[in-house]
């Protein structure tokens, strides 16, 4: 049983009329790579800096490795918010000192983090410098200091270029790679699906989706279905209690199924009708056809 | 207490402004001093060149009344600290690195208290240039007549000019954490200290405005003798009263206790 990173319950956050937090409650347990999916202004960013200490909760509570939060819990997360947050008159090693003296972080791992962000020729220059892409990769490469076992990434490819993207994405999942627990917000739902195990979908502050991206791309809810009889294979999906719909095409049926159905009960279904599949194909449903969907639903 | 400080240092190690304007703050005090005892002293003699009364010249710098001389003139000379001071606060929430800190590891009373000993670390920069600028001084300026021991009379002004800083800074610092945007926090501040304060103080009269903050700490050091307003009668006070003390040392608790509470309630 892996050890649970993150708890929160029952979280509410209101601005005037705004809900931005709406009675949220997820579990984060270690080594998982969690996507938070959300239009703009869905309370992503909100329920972070709670759960970073800079925003105060109206109600509810969160536990990070099991324990009352504090600014010593907070220390063994490496986080970025927003945009890169830095003083401007300082170098990028300067600004880093003052994160390793917070965290009490030996100098040397500056170093280190420069390398791995690809800033170590720039870490002179002084912060006011740099691109916006440099200034998103020094906050990877505070985040990344003293190596904390859990990782939050607040839309960490914001304001970056293709190459810029890629690059950090590569980083991500590097990272991903050594057993680190890392909350990924997003709304490039791409991002997620390439790079996360697990997703939680929020829309005007409440939880509507936490489940596995596995879940959620594999059980797809269509199948593709082929056979030499297409008329009794019309009637027979006509008949059957669990394909919602379906839609001819050549000699070709799309059927979406039933939450919860495979592909496998589909063919024995057709099969006790005495139909013969030629094909079978179950449909890889992206994330972001999954999570439009969800939205149109809410 | 030492983290606080290698923190707070980092923030301005490398940040020029912060030492030219403490440069330019410390040298015009020490040039300051000697241009204003010249003009002072000639304006008495053009005024009183054909009096019938002869006044002496004077000297800031002669022991032990330099300490009060220095000290008190230095009082009106705050301001440019507690600018610098402020501006360093609000700094930071223009680019959001104290919820940077924050969310790095920091708790919302450790950054009140960073800020606190940046504010302690200003005034003992402060206290020590005046104190320096006054020991050369008067050593320049003493003259065989006036014995050594001299030297050591009245050095309270050093630790009571330190409280009138921290007391003036504590309420600058109420300021930027309030207000948290550099050019808002600079004009109340301006607005406070120059209008508000004084004209209140005006109206509640002597008796009750020696509670006010900043009058508090202006009383730390009264105008020293001179023979000028001796001249005009005026009544010194050559002492650092137990009572100023007291309201000082009380509005630096109270404005530490109020911020750690809106500190505390506030979003960052």
């Amino acid at each position: 049983m892996k050890e649970t990173i993150l708890e929160i319950q029952n979280l509410n956050k209101r601005y005037g009329k705004i809900h931005a937090v709406n009675d949220l409650s997820v579990k984060i347990k270690q080594g998982q790579i969690y996507g938070i999916l959300g239009p703009n202004g869905s309370g992503k960013t909100t329920t972070l800096g709670i759960i970073l200490g800079v925003i105060n909760a109206d109600s509810g509570s969160y536990k990070w490795f099991g324990q009352t939060p504090n600014a010593a819990t907070r220390r063994k997360i490496g986080a970025i918010l927003e945009h890169p947050n830095f003083l401007p008159y300082l170098s990028a090693k300067e600004n880093l000192k003052i994160i390793c003296q917070i965290r009490n972080v030996p100098y040397q791992d500056i170093d280190r983090v420069l390398q791995i962000v690809n800033l170590s020729s720039r870490s002179r220059s002084l912060y006011k410098t740099y691109s916006y892409g440099m200034k998103q990769r020094l906050a990877i490469a505070a985040a990344l200091l003293g190596d904390p076992g859990v990782l939050i990434l607040d839309e960490p490819t914001n304001g970056l270029d293709p190459a810029g993207i890629a690059e950090v994405r590569a980083l991500i999942r590097k990272v991903a790679s050594t057993d680190k627990t890392i909350i990924l917000a997003s709304h490039l739902l791409d991002e997620v699906q390439k790079i996360c195990t697990h997703v939680l979908v929020i829309h005007n502050g409440k939880k509507i989706q936490s489940s596995t991206v596995e879940e959620i791309v594999n059980n797809g809810y269509k199948v593709e279905i082929e056979a030499a009889d297409f008329i009794n294979l019309r009637k027979s999906a006509e008949e059957s209690p669990f394909i919602k719909s379906f839609s001819g095409e050549g000699n070709k049926l799309l059927c979406t199924l039933e939450e919860g159905k495979t592909a496998e009960e589909v063919n024995q279904y057709f099969f006790s009708k005495g139909i013969v599949l030629k094909q079978l194909n179950p449909i890889h449903q992206s994330l972001e056809q999954h999570f439009l969907a969800l939205l149109n639903d809410d | 207490m030492i983290n606080y400080f290698t923190i707070e240092f980092l923030k301005i190690r490398t940040y020029k402004t912060v030492w030219i304007l403490l440069g330019i703050f410390i040298l015009g005090f020490a040039l300051g001093g000697s241009a204003l005892e010249s003009m002072l002293n000639k304006t008495i003699t053009d005024n009183t060149s054909g009096s019938l009364i002869p006044l002496p010249g004077f000297s800031l710098y002669l022991f032990p009344s330099v300490w009060q001389n220095l000290f008190f003139i230095a009082g009106f000379v705050k301001l440019f600290p507690g600018f610098l001071f402020v501006m360093l606060v609000t700094n930071e929430f223009t680019h959001d690195t104290i919820r940077q800190n924050v969310i790095t590891g920091m708790s919302k009373n450790q950054i009140l208290n960073s800020k606190v000993v940046m504010a302690i670390s200003i005034a003992l920069i402060t206290t020590l240039a005046v104190f320096l600028i006054a020991l050369t001084n008067g050593l320049i300026h003493k003259t065989p007549e006036i014995p050594f021991r001299t030297l050591f009379q009245k050095l309270e002004f050093v630790p009571a000019y330190f409280l009138e800083m921290m007391t003036y800074l504590m309420v600058c610092l109420f300021f930027a954490l309030t207000l948290r945007k550099p050019i808002v926090a600079i004009l109340s501040m301006l607005v406070y200290s120059i209008i508000a304060e004084p004209i209140i103080a005006y109206k509640l009269g002597a008796s009750m405005n020696q509670f006010l903050p900043l009058k508090a700490a202006a009383n730390l050091i009264r105008i020293p003798r001179t023979t000028l307003m001796e001249f005009f009668g005026y009544e010194f006070q050559e002492y650092v009263a137990g009572k100023d003390i007291l309201i000082c040392l009380a509005y630096c608790i109270l404005f530490y206790f109020v911020l750690r509470l809106i500190m505390k309630r506030r979003d960052l």
